[in-house]
Order: C-alpha cells, then structure tokens, then sequence
C-alpha cells in the first residue's frame, strides 16, 4: 500500500504555503515530516485529511495495481490540540464513536478494553471529556485511529504532550501498528523523529525533500538537517 | 498633554484603519479588491487613519442625533402631539435630565470603563496613567458638549425654542456630566468600588429610572418648567461644580491604581470573545461538569450513534433549551389566568382585541420569532459540539450530517410545537369564552398560524445554520449573509403586518410554507452542506 501525493498546490491569500508536493509514502514505515514552524506542515496534514481543499494536486491510496482518490474515512488524524466534544464523557463519546464505525471494525473490544489498552482509568472515563488533562485527550484521540485503524495515520506534533512513561507506550504501540498502516507525524524534535521514524521528510519552502535513511545514523545528522532547514529560511 | 492626545489618537486611528481594512476584505467579492499588503502600506493607512478620525467626529455629532431624536424627540412629540409646543419642550427637558443627567450620570461614566484602548496605551504601549487619563478626559470632556450641541439646538427650534437655551443645554450636560465622572473617580478612592461595573446597583437605578420615564411618557404631562433649570443661579451652580470636578480630575494623583482596577488582562469586559465563551461555556449544566457520571441510568442508554450523541447533547444542554420554554409556559398560564380573571370581571375587553386579532394575526411572525427556541440551540450546537466533531471526516459525511439535522429539527420542533400550543390555548381559551366576536374557527385558524410559524422557526434556524453556518471559531459570526437573509425574513413579516392580510390567507400560507420549507431544508442541506457546513 502506497500513499501518493501528487502535485499538491495551496496558497492561503497571496501566499503559496504548499507548491507542488510530489511524495510516496509506504506501508509498513513511519514517517517523520520536519519543519520550521510555519512551514505548512499542518496545512498538509489538513489537506491530506480533507479538512482544507487543496488548491491543485491529488492525493491518492495505491494497493497493488489500483490506486484510489484518499478518501477522508482512509485518514486517522491526531491533532496538535485534541479536539473532542466536550460535553461528552471519554466512555460516551467511545461509545459513539464504536457505534457509527460498527461496520468497520472486526472484532472489536468492549470498551472499556480500549481504555484499558490506554491506560485510561475507570474513574476518568466517565468524566466530562471537558476536564481532562491534555495528554489524557491526546490519548482518547488515538484510541479513534486505534478503534477503526484506518490505513494512513496523521499525527501533528502528538508526543510532546505525554509524560515520559506514556510517551513510550506510544511510541511503542506506534511501532506495533506500523505494519498495517502508513504513519506520518510532524513534529520539532529532532531526537523524538531520529529515534522512532524509519524515514524522514522535511518540509521546506512548499516541498518535501527526503532526507537519506544513512543519515539518520550519523553523528552530524543534527547539523545537517538544521542546515537544510535553514538554507529554506521556512518561509514557505 | 497635547503629545500625550496625538499619541493616544494615532494609537487608536491606526488601529481603527486596520479594522477598516479587515472588515473592507470580508465584503463578498468587493473585499478581494484590497490585498493583504495593504497593512505594511504607511502612507495609504495614514490616509484611512484620516478617514476613520473624520468618520468617529461624524458619527460623534450623529450619534447624539439619533439618541436624542429617536429616545427622546420622537416619543415626546408622538405622545404629546396634541400639547402645545411649551409643554412638548418642558416634557423634552424633562426626559433629557431623566435619561441624560440622571441615569447616565450613573451608569455612563467613562472615567473607570474597562476598556481596550486603556489597555493597549497604559499597559502595553507605556504611556503614563495620569497623562492617558488626563489627556482622555479632557477630550471626552469637550468632545461631550460640542457634539450635544447642534443636535441639542436642532431639537430646541423644532420644540419651538430659543437656540441658545439647546447650546446651554449641552454646556449644562457636559458639566454635569464632568462632575458625575469626578464623584465616580472620588467614590473609587475612597471604597475601592468601580460603580459601572456594579450591575446590580446599575441596574437598580435603571430599572425605576425606566419605569419614570415611561411613566412621565405615558403621562405625557410635564412636571418642570424651562426656567428652573435656564436661571443664573442654577445655571452657575452647574457649571461651577463642574469646574470643580474637573480640576479634581485633572489633579487626581492616583490615576495607575484606577487604570489597574480595570484594566487586568482576565478583565472580561476587555475581551468581549471569552466573555462571551464564558457565558456560554454556563450553558452546560454545571452540575454535571465536575461529578461522576455513571452509565446505565440515564434515558439515552438505549440510543445508539447520532440519536444518542444528541440524545446526550439536549438532555446536558436543559439550561439553555427548556428553560426558555418553562418562561414561555409560565408566561402563557399567568396570560390564562389573567384572560381568565379579565372574563369574569369585563367580559366586554374582549371584543377590540378580538376584531384586531383576525386583520392583524401577522403579528404572531414577530411573537412567534420572539419565543421560538432555535438560534441560540444552532450556537449551542456548533461551539459545544459541531465545532469539535466537524474536524473528523466522518462527521462531515452526508449520512452523519443529514442523520443529525433531521434528529436536530425534530427536537427543536418538538419543543416550539409545545410552546406553540400553550399560546395557543391561552390566546383562545378566554376569547371562546367571551362574547367576543372569536369562534371555532377563529382559534383554529389561531392555531394553525402559531403552529405553522413554529414550525417555520424551527426549520429556518437550523436551514440557516447548515447552509450558512454563520460562526466562527472565536464567538464572532462570520457570514454576512446569515444576518442579511435573517433581517429579509423580518422585513418580510414587517411589510405584511403594514398592510395587514386576513387570518383565512395567513394561517394556512403559514403552515404550508412551513411544511414547504422543511421539505427544501433537507433537500438543500443533502446537497450543499459538504461546502457550506464546516468550519470557517
């Protein structure tokens, strides 16, 4: 299964954020997408999602010899900010979310199984989503992309918000799930993308741009990526 | 202090042409002529600055205009039209020291108004407090009586006065004005209390203020004569005290602690956006937002998917849906009894209202938009739920959207249909009983109408929400559209109640447009919402 960007073109006003991506991401990898901070990496991901239209350009899921337009059930997106209906408890809203995705799922758990795959304790899931903590939103939005696995799965900046122990339960249920399934996520730290990505992309003036899987392992590999960022000046 | 004024004046003018250059780009279509460059663009904003500063004195002048001719000369003279024009003048001064000294002295004082400008020049830009507030109140202090001054003049010749007695008028309301200021400032030194933002006290004032007012209106006599306040002794008294005021003013020394007191950055009279996300974060029951809430108990167990997610939204939005309907039932059955108790004691009153009920029943399109829930239910549904929800891509399917705007509509109906029956009843309950010309026929034409226009509501919010879907994220509505087609509907009702159309032809064309428009809501929502119900 491939995930193939296809000239993808977005201007917001007069200024091209994204100008032409051309990429192909596979299964069975996770993908690091670097950036400087308003580099438009969130604009792709929103893109990609169908949250924004893009001005030109297509993306599309290729399995075998059939390639398909990505559809926006096709994408699990973990957002920067978690955003969730607040007025719904964490069990309510999984609840509802089980529902409308019934005939997707095969073999579902209950749910309290999931938030025990989580680590969601059973006095916090029935409260209102509206006073969990950030990384315990952060949580209940993965467990949407755990529930119905979707084959690609966004996630803009989502470690930075977890402790330690929790962030490695991530990273390592990412790494479990990874077989199955395209993983992009963007993010700043450069140590976080260098220890879990088996390949990285950066996003710079509107283009990705790959970066060898050799230098993932060298010992200038921070110098390198700092100054290929900063030959684009992110201004993209 | 002059330095200080043109400091503050660009400070404001700058930030005024960027506004008119930000609400210029969201005109449809017009506004794409003007490119975002245009912020960086010194000498053109230097000309808008001009501009804006021409547009505030303009609408300065005008303002008082419309204040003092729609609030007071319009209602003087309609009311007091058979008077002769020096009791129509003495009822003027007298709606004039009500309103204008009286009540606003109380509740109008600008010296400790929370107030953004306040906070971006003292406490980001740095400019001195005392300066900041001596240079404003200076201005305000003159700008007060130069823009009372013509429109007070216009309306004293149109009262058949003399001129000089409106230009007087204004000196007398500028300085009495000053001097309200002064005590406001003196009131805060000594109690720490910020007076404008005691709404209970306000409002304690306003609220007999009001009633006198009307009263006085209704009355229409005047209780004062133009000599008792056109005399020297009083007319020197007024000016000395604001003399007086003003130098306290002017010399007061602790200006930081009265800006700081309102001027906090949590101030929420200072970010009208989260005041009102605060207002209507309340619209949650609170008594559910910290507790436990177990499954298994509640009534929407049993629902699944969409049902059940609105299932939960109506049952934890009460507050904000049913109360309007309790008020609207407690306001139908005092109606009842009070129908009722007038039957027994006049049956007679019956019969004028009767006779203007049938000719004139397109009044329901206003009483009914009045009761209706719907617009506030829409908001409610986008900040506390659709917003969220709208991210994911499943809930922007068609299946998703149109499962939700039909569970949606019949709730919303359901509850106007309730609150369309009980005016229903309480209109037509007492009229049956009197000798009132009002007979079956009569209430179920009244009850047709009321029912149709609840109905008609009910779809045009939501319809309206859906296709327009006017809010953005920030509490501010987005599309100028929604306002225009809402005002269309209005004005539509306006005209017809002008020329008034039969209860034969209203009632029915009422629920048939109703029915008419629910059917065109789904079909329209089913084939636009994928482009115009999202987030802006």
């Amino acid at each position: 299964m491939q995930l193939q960007l296809d000239n993808i073109r977005k201007k917001f006003g007069d200024k091209p954020v994204l100008k032409g991506i051309d990429y192909t991401f596979e299964k069975g990898k996770i993908y690091g997408l670097l950036g400087r901070n308003g580099a438009g990496k969130t604009s792709l991901f929103n893109c990609l999602s169908g949250e924004i239209r893009m001005d030109s350009g297509g993306v599309f899921l290729r399995q075998g010899d059939v390639s398909q337009p990505l559809g926006e059930e096709d994408v699990g997106y973990v957002f920067s900010l978690p955003v969730l209906p607040e007025f719904l408890t964490g069990y309510e809203f999984v609840k509802f979310y089980l529902d409308i995705n019934k005939d997707k799922i095969a073999g579902a758990r209950t749910i309290d199984e999931y938030f025990e795959m989580m680590r969601i304790e059973p006095e916090d899931r029935h409260r209102l989503i509206k006073g969990y903590s950030h990384g315990m939103k952060n949580k209940l939005q993965m467990l949407l992309f755990i529930i119905d696995r979707p084959p690609v799965i966004l996630l803009d900046e989502p470690l930075t918000s977890f402790d330690v122990v929790v962030a490695l339960e991530i990273k390592n249920l990412l790494r479990s799930m990874k077989k199955d399934h395209i993983i992009i996520f963007s993010t700043h730290i450069l140590q976080l993308a260098a220890d879990l990505c088996d390949e990285l992309v950066i996003l710079n003036n509107g283009l990705l741009q790959e970066i060898p899987s050799a230098m993932l392992q060298s010992p200038e590999f921070e110098q390198q990526v700092i100054e290929m960022l900063k030959d684009g000046h992110g201004d993209a | 202090m002059l330095r200080t004024l043109r400091s503050i004046m660009e400070i404001r003018g700058a930030s005024g042409a960027n506004r008119l250059i930000y609400y210029f780009r969201r005109i449809p279509l017009l506004g794409r002529m003007m490119k975002e460059g245009m912020y960086a663009r010194a000498e053109l904003k230097q000309a808008l600055t001009v501009i804006v500063q021409i547009l505030r004195v303009l609408w300065g002048f005008l303002g008082k205009f419309m204040y003092l001719g729609i609030v007071i000369y319009w209602p003087v003279t309609a009311v007091g039209n058979d008077l002769p024009p020096q009791e129509q003048y003495g009822l003027y001064l007298q709606m004039i020291l009500l309103l204008s000294f009286a009540l606003a002295g109380v509740s109008s004082a600008v010296i400790l108004e929370p107030k953004l400008d306040k906070y971006i020049c003292v406490k980001l830009m740095r400019l001195p407090a005392r300066a900041y507030m001596r240079s404003t109140m200076t201005l305000r202090c003159l700008s007060f009586g130069i823009y009372f001054a013509p429109a007070m003049m216009v309306f004293a010749h149109m009262l058949q006065a003399p001129l000089w007695q409106g230009a007087l008028l204004a000196l007398l309301l500028a300085s009495w004005r000053t001097l309200c200021e002064a005590l406001h400032l003196w009131l805060f030194d000594r109690t720490e209390i910020v007076l404008v933002k005691q709404t209970a006290v306000v409002w304690i004032v306003l609220g007999p203020g009001f009633i006198l007012g009307a009263f006085m209106l209704y009355a229409g006599v005047s209780f004062i004569e133009p000599e008792w306040l056109f005399n020297l002794p009083v007319v020197l008294a007024i000016l000395l005290a604001g003399g007086a005021a003003g130098l306290y003013i002017a010399r007061y020394g602790n200006y930081r602690k009265a800006v700081d007191a309102v001027s906090k950055i949590d101030e929420p009279l200072l970010n009208m956006g989260r005041m009102m996300k605060d207002a209507q974060a309340k619209d949650i029951r609170s008594d559910e937002e910290q507790a436990v809430l177990r499954p298994g108990h509640a009534a929407y167990e049993d629902k699944t998917g969409y049902a059940y997610l609105n299932a939960i939204f109506f049952a934890r939005h009460k507050r904000l849906l049913i109360q309007p309907l309790q008020r609207c039932l407690a306001g139908c059955a005092v109606l009842l009894c009070g129908g009722l108790l007038a039957l027994a004691l006049s049956p007679e009153l019956f019969i004028a209202p009767a006779q203007y009920l049938r000719s004139g029943m397109l009044v329901l399109i206003f009483v009914m938009a009045f009761i209706t829930t719907g617009e506030k239910a829409c908001k409610a549904m986008f900040y506390n739920c659709d917003m969220s929800l709208l991210r994911y891509g499943f809930y922007r399917k068609q299946g998703a959207v149109m499962s939700n705007f039909r569970i949606r509509l019949a709730r919303i109906s359901g509850l106007n249909l309730i609150a369309a029956v009980a005016i229903g009843l309480a209109v037509n309950l007492p009229l049956l009983l009197s000798p009132a010309d009002w007979i079956i026929w009569d209430a179920a034409l009244f009850f047709m109408a009321v029912i149709g226009l609840a109905l008609f509501y009910s779809v045009h919010h939501l319809f309206m929400y859906y296709m327009f879907q006017p809010y953005g994220t920030e509490m501010n509505i987005k599309n100028p559209f929604f306002m225009v087609v809402n005002s269309l509907v209005m004005a539509v009702g306006g005209v017809g109640l002008v020329l008034r159309s039969n209860a034969e032809f209203f009632a029915p064309a009422a629920l048939v447009l109703a029915l008419v428009y629910a059917v065109l809501a789904l079909i329209l929502v089913r084939r636009f919402h994928a482009k115009t119900f999202r987030l802006k």
